[in-house]
C-alpha cells in the first residue's frame, strides 16, 4: 500500500465526500430526536426510497438531473404522509415502541421495493456534466464526488443560516432544549416539528439521489448505512448542527482510512472512535445544551 | 379473583412451561426444531430483559450469544474440550467482559448505551468476520452437542431430547432471573430504573448495580450463545451481527418489556411467524413489518404488559377507590 501524498488526498477527499452523505442524513435523525425525542429508524428507508425514486426517474426521463429535483421531493412526500399516518402515533410512547414501529416500517418498505424492483442492484448513471475527472491538489479526481461535497458545503451553510438568523431556526433550537417552555410560550411546537420533519426527510431523499450513481441502488441500503448515521449522531452529539458536521467528519474519516489502514479491521476504526468519544464525553462532542447532562 | 400482577405473571410462565414441556414431544421433527430455537430465543430474550431491569436496553446484545457461541465452539472444536467444561469457561467469559464493556458502557444511559453496545458488538462481529482462527465469514463447522446422556439418559443428538434440554434450560434461566428479581439486588435494579436519581441521592451505588446487572446479563447471554450453536452445530459470524440484536429486542417488546415471561411469549410467537410467512408467502418481511406497526401501536406495552395493565385496571375498578399501586 502507498502512502505517497497523491493517495492520501485522494483519501482525504473521499472521506470528505463520504462524510457530507453521513451529514445529509444525520442532521434530520439528530434534529428530530432532538425535539421531539423521536427515535426515527425509518429515516434510512427514505434515503433507500429515494434512491429508486431516482433509479425510476432518470430511466423515464433519461435525466440525472431531473431525479435530482424530483425523487427527494416524491420521498419527502411519501415520508411526510408515513409520519401523519403512522409514526405519529407512537410520538409520546418510548424510544422501544419507536424502534418497534420504525424497524416494522423499514421492513415493510424493504420488501414493498424489493418486490417493484427485484433483488439485483439497479444503476443510476452519473450526470453527464461530472462525468469527467477533475485536476485538484495535483491529483486527479471523479468531479461527481466534488459535486457532493460541494452540494453538502452549500447545506450546511444554508442549514446554519436557516437555524441561526430565522425566528423558525430559533424555534427549532429553542425547542430543542426546552420543549414545554416553548409550547407555553404559545408556539404551535407540533406544526414547527412537521416542517423539521419535511426538511429532514428531504435532505435524507437528497442523499439517497446523489448516492445512488456511487453505491448503487439495492433492497438492503438502508440498514448499511442508517447504523453509521446513528454513530454520527452519537459521536456529534444530539440535536446540533455543529454536532452532525463534526460526527460526519469524523465518522468518515474513520471509515475511509480504516479500510486503508487497518483493512482486516476496516469497521473496529470507526466504533473505536466512537468509544473512545463516549469515554470522555458520554453525550458526544457538541450536543444541543439539553443533551449536555448525563443521559 | 384477586391475584396480584407478579403472581398472574408467574402463572402464565408456569402454564407455559408445562405446556411446552406435554406438547413438545408429540410435534413432529419440524416442530421439534422450531421449539427448541424458540426456548433459545427466549433464554436470549429473559438476558436482556434482567439488564432491561436496571433501566438500560441494549442493542448490542447479539455481542455476548456470539462471544458464548463462539468460546464454546472454539474450545470445543479447536482446543478439542470437552463440552461441558467448555460451558462454563464460555459463560464466564460472559462476565468477564460483560464486566469489562460495561465500565464504559453503563456510565451512559438512554439512546447513548444503545449505540455504545450496538458498537461494542459489531467490533467482535468485524473481528470474528476477518478472524483467520475461526475461518472468518465462511463461519466453522462441527460444533458438539453437550453429552449428558450417563447423567439424565438424554442423547441431545436426538432432537426430540435437545428441544425437551433447550425447554427445561429455558425454564431453569426464567426461574434464575425470577428469583434475581425478588432479590435485594433486583429490587434495588428495579429501583434505579424507576429513578436512578432518587436511588444515586439515597447513596445507592447505581454504577455498580448496573455494571452488576451488565454483567450477568453477559452471563445468560453466553448462555444462549451456547445452546444455540449447539443447536446449529454450526459457529456464523452472523451470530453476532446487529440483526439479531434488533431480533431479541423485537421479541423483547413484543411480549412485553421487563415482564420476563413476555420474551419467552415473544419468541415462541417470532419463531411461529417467521416460520409461517416465510413459508406461505414470498414477501414476508411485508407482513412481519405489518405485524411490528401493529403491535407497537396497538399493543406498546407489549402482549404481556398489555394484558397485565388490563388486569390491574379490572382490579381497580372492583375494589374501592382507594389507589392501588402496580407492583412492577
Amino acid at each position: 500500500m502507498g502512502l505517497d501524498p497523491q493517495f492520501i488526498i485522494e483519501q482525504l477527499l473521499n472521506s470528505l465526500q463520504f462524510a457530507m452523505l453521513l451529514f445529509l442524513l444525520a442532521i434530520g435523525l439528530s434534529v428530530i430526536f432532538g425535539l421531539m425525542d423521536y427515535l426515527n429508524l425509518a429515516h434510512g428507508t427514505i434515503y433507500m426510497l429515494a434512491a429508486y425514486l431516482a433509479y425510476s426517474i432518470a430511466q423515464l426521463s433519461g435525466s440525472f438531473w431531473v431525479a435530482f429535483f424530483l425523487a427527494p421531493v416524491a420521498a419527502t412526500a411519501i415520508g411526510m404522509v408515513l409520519y401523519l399516518v403512522l409514526l405519529k402515533r407512537a410520538e409520546m410512547e418510548t424510544h422501544l415502541v419507536q424502534v418497534l414501529l420504525t424497524v416494522g416500517v423499514i421492513y415493510a418498505g424493504t420488501d414493498i421495493l424489493r418486490h417493484i424492483y427485484g433483488d439485483l442492484p439497479k444503476g443510476v448513471t452519473q450526470p453527464e456534466f461530472f462525468t469527467a475527472p477533475v485536476q485538484i491538489f495535483g491529483v486527479s479526481y471523479p468531479s461527481y464526488r466534488l459535486f457532493i461535497i460541494g452540494l453538502g458545503l452549500v447545506i450546511q451553510i444554508g442549514l446554519y443560516f436557516a437555524l441561526e438568523r430565522t425566528r423558525l431556526g430559533a424555534l427549532v433550537r429553542a425547542g430543542v432544549d426546552d420543549r414545554q417552555t416553548v409550547e407555553t410560550l404559545g408556539v404551535n411546537i407540533g406544526a414547527v416539528f412537521m416542517l423539521v420533519f419535511a426538511i429532514g426527510t428531504y435532505l435524507a431523499g437528497v442523499a439517497g439521489v446523489v448516492a445512488a450513481p456511487i453505491f448503487g441502488v439495492y433492497p438492503g441500503m438502508d440498514a448499511t448505512i442508517i447504523i453509521l448515521v446513528l454513530i454520527v449522531v452519537v459521536v456529534g452529539g444530539l440535536g446540533s448542527l455543529k454536532g452532525a458536521i463534526l460526527g460526519s467528519l469524523l465518522i468518515g474519516f474513520a471509515d475511509t482510512f480504516g479500510k486503508i489502514l487497518l483493512p482486516q479491521f476496516a469497521m473496529v476504526m470507526i466504533y473505536l472512535v466512537m468509544a473512545i468519544v463516549l469515554i470522555f464525553r458520554p453525550t458526544g462532542l457538541l450536543p444541543a445544551r439539553r443533551f449536555t447532562g448525563a443521559g | 379473583m384477586s391475584l396480584t400482577r407478579n403472581q398472574i405473571r408467574l402463572l402464565i410462565g408456569a402454564v407455559i412451561a408445562v405446556l411446552s414441556l406435554v406438547v413438545q414431544p408429540r410435534m413432529s421433527a419440524f416442530a421439534q426444531e422450531l421449539f427448541a430455537e424458540a426456548a433459545i430465543l427466549a433464554i436470549f430474550a429473559l438476558s436482556l430483559d434482567i439488564l432491561a431491569r436496571s433501566g438500560l436496553v441494549s442493542f448490542g446484545h447479539a455481542g455476548f450469544l456470539g462471544l458464548g457461541a463462539y468460546a464454546f465452539g472454539g474450545l470445543t472444536v479447536l482446543q478439542n474440550w470437552p463440552a461441558g467444561a467448555a460451558v462454563f469457561v464460555a459463560i464466564a467469559i460472559g462476565i468477564v467482559v460483560g464486566l469489562i464493556v460495561g465500565i464504559f458502557a453503563v456510565r451512559t444511559s438512554g439512546a447513548f448505551f444503545i449505540m455504545v453496545t450496538l458498537a461494542m458488538a459489531e467490533m467482535f462481529y468485524s473481528w470474528v468476520f476477518r478472524s483467520p482462527i475461526f475461518n472468518g465469514a465462511d463461519g466453522m463447522g462441527g460444533v458438539p452437542r453437550l453429552d449428558i446422556k450417563s447423567l439424565t439418559g438424554l442423547d441431545l443428538n436426538n432432537p426430540v431430547s435437545f428441544a425437551t434440554f433447550c425447554i427445561v434450560m429455558c425454564i431453569l434461566a426464567w426461574i434464575v432471573v425470577e428469583f434475581i428479581a425478588i432479590t435485594p439486588f433486583g429490587r434495588t435494579l428495579d429501583a434505579i430504573r424507576q429513578n436512578p436519581n432518587r436511588i444515586s441521592a439515597l447513596g445507592g451505588r447505581v454504577f455498580s448495580y448496573r455494571l452488576a446487572a451488565f454483567a450477568l446479563s453477559g452471563a445468560i447471554g453466553a448462555f444462549a450463545g451456547v445452546m444455540k450453536v449447539q443447536h446449529t452445530n454450526f459457529l456464523s459470524p452472523d451470530l453476532a451481527s446487529w440483526i439479531i440484536s434488533g431480533d431479541v429486542l423485537i421479541i423483547a417488546v413484543i411480549g412485553g418489556m421487563g415482564t420476563f415471561v413476555g420474551g419467552i411469549i415473544g419468541a415462541g410467537l417470532l419463531v411461529y411467524l417467521k416460520e409461517i410467512l416465510s413459508s406461505n408467502f414470498g414477501h414476508w418481511y411485508l407482513f412481519l413489518g405489518g405485524i411490528f406497526i401493529f403491535v407497537a401501536l396497538v399493543l406498546p406495552r407489549g402482549i404481556v404488559g398489555t394484558f397485565l395493565d388490563w388486569t390491574d385496571g379490572r382490579r381497580a375498578s372492583k375494589s374501592a377507590p382507594a389507589a392501588t399501586e402496580s407492583e412492577t
